[in-house]
């Protein structure tokens, strides 16, 4: 009877342990999706004010040449 | 025996309905919480859109007038929109009670949005770009009517250095708006790929 016990313990605590791995390895894929969703937008961003930099400094130059 | 199979069915059975219980209310709150965060996004980037326009005409009225001082104001107050917005996507990793999955997608479509108005300000700026050619044409036939017109050597060498370094500067920023065009490009496709890989 002891051993039959066990076993269902066993069976339990397996079970149990299978479904919170699952749970951190959901968690661990959303963080990584996370950080290259973060990664994307880092990168779009820094591109887009680089070339907006130019965009300005060249409308000032319409400008200067506006006075040629 | 049959009792112990029963013991395993019965604890297969709670552990699977504690399961699908937790995740159907998560799935509830989820919905409306992203509903929530979405509204509240909206709220915040339609305040940054205010602000940013704002800024834009302080600068043109800047440019219009040539007040460095009111340019200064203006690239501070657009300095405050970046801020607000980079506090707008803070919560970037705050998902509330939103399951993995739809804050995943949230995230990937705010990356999206983004996306599109990066396209945008290129296109834009593309703009800026061909007003630029336009005005060193103009320029050009400006000065060759006064070369031919019999102005000063020095002034004419001036304005022509001038011209040159207009004409490089429109020439860098023609290179940078195409390699923006390609990173954009390239992180349109990489966020498809984070977008497509299963269970998000």
């Amino acid at each position: 009877m002891t051993y039959q016990k066990f076993a269902v313990l066993g069976i339990f605590v397996a079970l149990l342990s299978l479904s919170c791995r699952d749970t951190e390895k959901e968690e661990k894929e959303l963080n990584q999706k996370l950080e290259q969703i973060e990664s994307v937008e880092q990168t779009v961003d820094s591109t887009v004010n680089d070339v907006d930099q130019k965009a300005s400094e060249v409308e000032q130059m319409i400008q200067e040449l506006d006075s040629i | 025996m049959k009792r112990i199979l029963l013991i395993v069915l019965f604890s297969i059975a709670a552990l699977n309905l504690a399961n699908a219980q937790g995740k159907s209310q998560e799935k509830g709150q989820g919905k409306q919480k992203a509903k929530e965060v979405r509204e509240k996004s909206k709220e915040v980037e339609d305040e940054v859109k205010e602000t940013s326009e704002e800024a834009q005409e302080k600068k043109e009225n800047a440019k219009g007038k040539g007040k460095e001082k009111a340019e200064r104001t203006a690239k501070e107050t657009e300095n405050e929109a970046q801020e607000e917005l980079s506090k707008g996507n803070s919560y970037g990793r705050e998902k509330g009670d939103m399951s993995g999955k739809e804050f995943g997608q949230y995230r990937a479509s705010q990356a999206k949005e983004k996306l599109k108005e990066s396209a945008e300000a290129l296109k834009q700026d593309e703009e800026t770009l061909r007003k630029g050619r336009r005005a060193l044409a103009d320029a050009k036939k400006r000065v060759e009517e006064a070369k031919n017109s019999g102005e000063d050597d020095e002034i004419i060498a001036k304005k022509e250095e001038k011209l040159k370094r207009v004409e490089e500067k429109l020439n860098e920023l023609e290179v940078s708006i195409q390699k923006g065009k390609q990173i954009l490009k390239e992180k349109a496709d990489q966020l498809k790929k984070v977008g497509s890989t299963p269970e998000m």
